[in-house]
C-alpha cells in the first residue's frame, strides 16, 4: 500500500515545463526522498501536492483520497502536513502559540457563536489545545522555549518549531522542504533524531533534501528527478552507484562510499 | 502574574469611567465623552481586522454610517423600539462583514483599501442623495432614544453609562477573542498567510470572521450613534472620519485593547486640548499624528512596554 500516489504529474508554467509526466509512490511506513539538481522541479512537485499549485494534468491520491486541486487547508485537514524551504512561522507568536495555531482545526473546532455564548466550553477546548501543545513541545523536547517568541529564536530552532507546528496537524505523511539546509552538522544530527523519532511514532515522511548525508541516512527510498522529469528511482544503495544519477547530480563522491 | 495586574488595569479602567462624569459634570464635556466611548466600540472592531490580521480598511466610517441609518430610518419611519433595530443592526454588520470580507481573498494592501474606500463613499453618497428614503443632506430627525426598563436615556450622562456599558460588554468579548484561537489565527494571517493554510485552517474564513466582528462593533456603534445624538446627516461619515479610526489605533498601539481605548481617547480629545491654538489647531494636530507614527511606529503602548522592560 502507499501512502502517497502521484501519477503522471505535470506542470507548466507558460512555456517552461517544470514538472513533466512524474510519477512515484511513497510506500505506507517509509522515508521517501526527493532529490535532483536546482531547478528541476522538487519544490514545484510538492507545491502540486499541497495544493498550492494546481498541476496541468496528472493526479494526486493521498490515502487512497484523490487531492488533486483540493485548497492547501483541505489537504492539511486530511492528514499531509508540510514544512517550507524558507520557513514561514508566526513570528509575532511565542513558540507555544504557533504550535496551538497549528492544532486548533483539531483540538478546538468550535464555531465563532458557540465560541461567544458557551464561556466554559470554550475554556475546554482552550485547555485540551494547550495541553496537545505541551504533549508536542514534549515530544520534540521543546519544552524551554516554550514562551520564546518565535521571531528571536536562532534558524536551527526555527526549523523545529516549524516542525512541531506540523506534528500539532495529527499528520500521517509529512512533506519536508529542505529540511538539513542551513543547519550545522550538529543540528542537522539533531534532525535525523527528530525525524527518526516522528517516523517511530506512526508518520511516513517525504523529503526533498540536498544533504545527502541525511538523505542517504535516513531514506528507504529514493527519487531523482532531473529538468522535471524522473531519472531513477530505488534504495540509497542502487542511486548511488546509478550513473545518470551520478552525471546528473551527485558526482563520483557518493559512489566510493558504496 | 502579569495576567492579574492587567485584570487590575481593566477594573480600575472601568472605575475610572464610572467615576468621571461625576468629577467633569460639564455638559459639553460628557457629550464628547459619549463621543469618545463609541469610537472606543469602532476602535476594538477595527483592531481585529486592521490591528490583528493587518488588513487595512478605511470603509469604517461607512459601516458607521449603515448601522446609523438603519437603526435611525427603521426607528423613525416605524414604531420599532431602538433594540429590535439594534439586532437588525448586528444583522447588517454581519452582511457587510461577509461582503466586504469577500474581496480580500482576492485584494491586498492599497488594492483592498481602495476597495474598502469605495465601499465608504458609495454607502455615503445613497445616504446623501436617497433623498425620500433617507432625508438626503437633511439627514434624519428625532430619532428615539433607548429606553431601559421604562426610562428614556435621555440626558448626556444617562447616555454616557448607557454607552459605557456597551463598550464594557465590547470589550469584554474582545478581550475574549483575542486572547483565543481566534486571535492566534488572526495575527498568524498578519505573520504568515501561507503557512495558515498548511495548519488546516481556511484563511478565507478567518478573514471573513475578523471582517464581520469589525462590521457588527462598528454598526452597533452606529446604532448606539444615532439614538445618542437624535440627529444623524451623512456629511458626518466621511474618508476623514474613516482615517481618523485608522490613526486612533496606529497611534495607540495596534493588536491590543489598551491601544484602542488610548487611541480613541487621545484622537478625540486632543482638539479639545489644542483649541487655545485658534488657527493653528489643525496644523498642530497633523504634525503631532505624523511625530506618534514616525517615532512610535507601534504605538503608545510600545514606548510603554520599552519602559516596562527598562526597569
Amino acid at each position: 500500500m502507499s501512502v502517497l500516489e502521484i501519477q503522471h504529474l505535470t506542470k507548466r508554467f507558460a512555456g517552461l515545463v517544470a514538472v513533466n509526466d512524474l510519477s512515484f509512490a511513497v510506500k505506507e511506513r517509509s522515508i521517501h526522498s526527493l532529490i535532483g539538481p536546482n531547478g528541476s522541479g522538487k519544490t514545484t512537485t510538492i507545491n502540486m501536492i499541497d495544493g498550492v499549485f494546481l498541476p496541468t494534468e496528472g493526479k494526486v491520491i493521498f490515502n487512497g483520497v484523490d487531492i488533486t486541486g483540493k485548497p492547501t487547508y483541505e489537504i492539511s485537514r486530511l492528514g499531509l502536513g508540510r514544512t517550507f524551504q524558507n520557513i514561514k512561522l508566526f513570528n509575532t507568536l511565542t513558540v507555544k502559540e504557533n504550535l496551538m495555531v497549528g492544532g486548533q482545526m483539531f483540538y478546538a473546532k468550535s464555531n465563532i457563536l458557540r465560541f461567544l455564548f458557551d464561556i466554559p466550553g470554550a475554556r475546554r477546548e482552550e485547555k485540551a489545545l494547550s495541553e496537545a501543545a505541551d504533549q508536542v513541545l514534549e515530544f520534540m523536547k521543546m519544552q524551554d522555549v516554550a514562551d520564546k517568541t518565535v521571531g528571536g529564536l536562532p534558524y536551527g530552532m526555527l526549523k523545529m518549531v516549524e516542525l512541531a507546528r506540523t506534528m500539532m496537524t495529527k499528520p500521517r505523511l509529512i512533506l519536508l522542504d529542505e529540511p538539513a539546509a542551513g543547519l550545522n552538522p550538529s543540528e542537522r544530527k539533531q534532525l535525523i533524531d527528530i525525524l527518526f523519532h516522528i517516523f517511530e511514532s506512526g508518520v511516513d515522511l517525504f523529503l526533498i533534501e540536498h544533504n545527502m548525508d541525511v538523505v542517504m541516512n535516513i531514506s528507504h527510498n529514493i527519487t531523482v528527478i532531473n529538468f522535471g522529469s524522473k531519472i531513477a528511482e530505488g534504495v540509497p544503495k542502487e542511486i548511488q552507484n546509478n550513473p545518470e544519477v551520478i552525471k546528473a547530480y551527485l558526482g563520483d563522491r557518493y559512489q566510493k562510499q558504496a | 502574574m502579569s495576567k492579574t495586574i492587567k485584570r487590575y488595569g481593566y477594573v480600575l479602567a472601568v472605575a475610572a469611567a464610572l467615576l468621571l462624569p461625576q468629577v467633569v459634570s460639564n455638559t459639553y464635556y460628557v457629550t464628547m465623552f459619549c463621543l469618545t466611548l463609541i469610537y472606543i466600540i469602532i476602535a476594538f472592531g477595527l483592531n481585529f481586522i486592521t490591528g490583528m490580521t493587518g488588513q487595512m480598511n478605511l470603509g469604517t466610517a461607512g459601516i458607521f454610517c449603515l448601522g446609523a441609518y438603519t437603526s435611525a430610518l427603521l426607528t423613525t419611519k416605524t414604531s420599532i423600539s431602538p433594540w429590535i433595530a439594534l439586532i437588525v443592526v448586528i444583522g447588517v454588520g454581519f452582511l457587510i462583514g461577509v461582503g466586504l470580507g469577500y474581496p480580500s481573498f482576492r485584494l491586498e494592501g492599497v488594492y483592498l483599501s481602495l476597495t474598502t474606500i469605495a465601499f465608504a463613499e458609495a454607502v455615503r453618497q445613497l445616504a446623501n442623495n436617497m433623498t425620500d428614503f433617507t432625508g438626503g443632506a437633511q439627514g434624519v430627525r428625532n430619532i428615539p432614544p433607548f429606553t431601559v426598563f421604562g426610562y428614556e436615556i435621555t440626558s448626556k450622562i444617562q447616555n454616557y453609562y448607557f454607552i459605557l456599558a456597551f463598550v464594557i460588554l465590547f470589550g469584554f468579548i474582545s478581550y475574549r477573542i483575542m486572547h483565543s484561537k481566534w486571535g492566534r489565527a488572526f495575527i498568524a494571517i498578519r505573520d504568515n498567510i501561507d503557512a495558515v493554510s498548511t495548519c488546516g485552517i481556511n484563511t478565507a474564513h478567518i478573514k471573513i470572521i475578523a471582517f464581520t466582528l469589525a462590521s457588527v462593533f462598528g454598526c452597533v456603534a452606529g446604532g448606539l450613534y444615532a439614538h445618542y445624538s437624535s440627529y444623524i446627516n451623512a456629511s458626518t461619515f466621511t474618508l476623514n472620519l474613516s482615517v481618523t479610526f485608522v490613526v486612533m489605533i496606529l497611534i495607540g498601539g495596534m493588536g491590543n485593547l489598551w491601544g484602542c481605548i488610548l487611541g480613541a481617547v487621545i484622537v478625540s480629545m486632543l482638539p479639545e486640548f489644542l483649541r487655545f491654538l485658534g488657527e493653528y489647531y489643525q496644523l498642530t494636530y497633523s504634525i503631532l499624528i505624523l511625530l506618534c507614527i514616525l517615532f512610535m511606529p507601534g504605538g503608545i503602548l510600545s514606548v510603554v512596554k520599552k519602559l516596562k522592560r527598562k526597569r
